[in-house]
């Protein structure tokens, strides 16, 4: 075991959860508070596939991307008729509902007992067991979504997105479908993020629901807004920023009913630091307001 | 004064010979209340394709509400709206803003609205109508495509910005343009976006004597030559009028045809 590995794992599957919010928050300009249900509505999907199920590797996570992305549509269609502001309460139910399934859902998700046994990645039949086998396959597969995500952002897709973003009615009138644009923006960014949290349990091999929490999603809103939005580096530096600060704390040697506190209190400091000097974040380009 | 009014005279006559061209505008009976206050009561409209309208009417008349009808930010109480562009008649009364601009209808905004973050020509590049494939899957998928399509979007976005004066101004910030150039970028958007029926709202509020004059010309030029439909809304109706066909005035909801000024 590693310690910088384990690390940088960390950071490669983070990195895909900052880069698919950014999509939203940053280019979109669209509040998103349940990403990490999301995350988890992944992570269970393909921790299920390949424990029940016996699926490979790949198509585990294939499988993750779609359930992810299959259910934010469903939440979009089925919250049509709420607009703007209101969605961000629509989000925040689902994030809530999420993950009181996850947690009551014993049949299937073995509620607070989690997932255990989770397999390391196999593919055509050669297992990647080690914490250096792991990096490299995450480096393709991470490389690969951030590729995707990358020709999103820079696509008419992108473009639109960030026009909807500066002016939502001066777009609707030059016949940009705002309402398409949203919809498809969630279910990317959601099959996005099933992805990462597919890595995620295969990494760490366990996955319980207080992995999931609205603290999660709000952990993952402020990598965006700490390293920056509407571009490709910013939810980058975030995500190596967050994942930083623990381990620093670590240094301090707090005992541990302390230290989650005291990780709690340096985020929220963060923010408000951010907010105050830096609004458009470390390496960002577009103003969170 | 009196020379204004026989320039415009002139117009009137010159412009009467196009009432043979095909309406594209037609709108019957719009009324519309604010809490029990009319607003729009049984307004009747038609513009011929080509011609450019002056509209003009006391604070508080309407005007904008009558262009927020067309635009489809307002669905009015009674009445309806028919668009007759890029060869196809539809009925948009109530219709979503999207869809009646995909239709053919564009507007400059009082206030202008680009996008502010985005550069000249992003802000016209985003308006191309039917030319980008937007979707999120096209993005992701066929890119050898979407390039293509965006390169000859590209070409004519710089295109259009050169029409307007603003090719040098492409790579700069929209909110770092002063007003002039603004709405010389918001025309190039319109060009963008194939918009035939152009909805101007005091075109000419916020600029000095040159900047106004420019204005003045591209909107002559863009009606002559390339066409465009215009409903114009615009208080200085002594600069405007020269370029317009006919005039009305907006009051008690109703138009009333103006001769002179
Ligand atoms: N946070 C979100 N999560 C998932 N989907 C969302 C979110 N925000 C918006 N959407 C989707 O986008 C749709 C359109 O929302 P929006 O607020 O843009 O409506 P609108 O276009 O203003 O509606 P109208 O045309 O009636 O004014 C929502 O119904 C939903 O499907
Ligand atoms: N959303 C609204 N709700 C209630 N009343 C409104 C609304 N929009 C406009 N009005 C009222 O409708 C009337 C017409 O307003 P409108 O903005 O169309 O006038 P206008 O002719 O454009 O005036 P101006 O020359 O000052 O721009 C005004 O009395 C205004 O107060
Ligand atoms: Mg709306
Ligand atoms: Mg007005």
């Amino acid at each position: 075991m590693s310690y910088l590995l384990h690390l940088l794992i960390f950071f490669q599957i983070y990195a895909v959860v900052a880069m698919s919010l950014n999509l939203l928050i940053g280019y979109g300009g669209l509040l998103q508070v349940a990403h990490a249900a999301y995350f988890g509505v992944g992570a269970y999907t393909a921790a299920l596939l390949w424990t029940k199920l016996g699926v490979g590797f790949i198509p585990g996570l294939l499988g993750a991307a779609l359930m992810s992305s299959l259910l934010s549509l469903l939440v979009s269609l089925s919250a049509w008729r709420f607009r703007g502001d209101y969605f961000v309460m629509i989000s925040l139910a689902v994030q809530v509902v999420l993950y009181s399934l996850m947690y009551n859902f014993m049949d299937i998700t073995n509620g607070p007992y989690g997932i255990t046994a989770i397999p390391k990645p196999v593919i055509m039949d050669s297992i990647f067991a080690t914490q250096e086998a792991t990096f490299a396959i995450y480096v393709v597969i991470v490389g690969m979504l951030a590729f995707i995500l990358a020709a999103a952002k820079l696509s008419p897709f992108g473009l639109s997105l960030q026009a909807m973003r500066d002016d939502e009615l001066a777009a609707r009138s030059l016949g940009i479908p705002v309402r398409r644009l949203k919809v498809e923006a969630f279910m990317l960014a959601s099959a996005m993020v099933g992805v990462a949290g597919g890595l995620y349990a295969s990494y760490i091999s366990y996955i319980d629901p207080t992995s999931f929490t609205l603290d999660e999603s709000i952990l993952m809103l402020s990598m965006v807004i700490v390293g920056g939005t509407g571009n490709v580096r910013g939810p980058l530096v975030g995500a190596a920023v967050l994942i930083a600060i623990p381990e620093l704390l670590r240094f301090l040697s707090l005992p541990d009913t302390v230290a989650a506190h005291i990780r709690l209190l340096a985020y929220g400091l963060l923010l408000i630091l951010m907010m105050h000097w830096r609004p458009q974040g470390l390496a960002g380009r577009y103003r969170f307001e | 004064m009196e020379a204004v009014a026989e320039n415009l005279n002139e117009t009137i006559t010159l412009r009467a010979t196009e009432d043979v061209l095909p309406w594209a505008v037609r709108t019957a009976n719009l009324c519309l209340a604010f809490g029990g206050h009319q607003v729009l009561e049984g307004l009747n409209l038609t513009l011929q394709a080509g011609e450019a309208i002056l509209l003009r009417g006391e604070n508080g008349s309407g005007k904008t509400t009558l262009l927020n009808i067309l635009s489809g930010l307002i669905r009015p109480d009674a009445g309806s709206v028919l668009l007759h562009l890029k060869g196809r008649e539809i009925d948009v009364t109530g219709s979503s803003p999207e869809r009646i601009a995909r239709s053919g209808l564009g507007r400059l905004w009082q206030d202008i609205r680009l996008f502010p973050t985005m550069t000249a020509l992003d802000n016209v590049l985003a308006a191309s109508a039917e030319l980008l494939d937007r979707t999120a899957l096209a993005g992701i998928t066929c890119w050898p495509l979407i390039r293509r399509q965006e390169r000859v979007a590209r070409e004519r976005a710089l295109h259009n910005l050169a029409l307007v004066g603003m090719a040098d101004r492409s790579d700069s910030s929209a909110d770092k343009l002063s007003v002039g150039q603004m709405k010389r970028v918001a025309l190039a958007r319109l060009l963008q976006a194939e918009a035939d029926f152009w909805l101007l709202d005091e075109p000419l509020a916020g600029l000095d004597q040159v900047s106004a004059e420019e204005i003045l010309r591209l909107l002559e030029r863009f009606n002559t030559d390339h066409g465009k439909t215009m409903l114009v809304v615009e208080h200085q109706h002594e600069r405007m009028a020269p370029i317009c066909g006919r005039m009305f005035f907006l009051a008690n909801g109703h138009l009333q045809p103006e001769r002179s000024v």
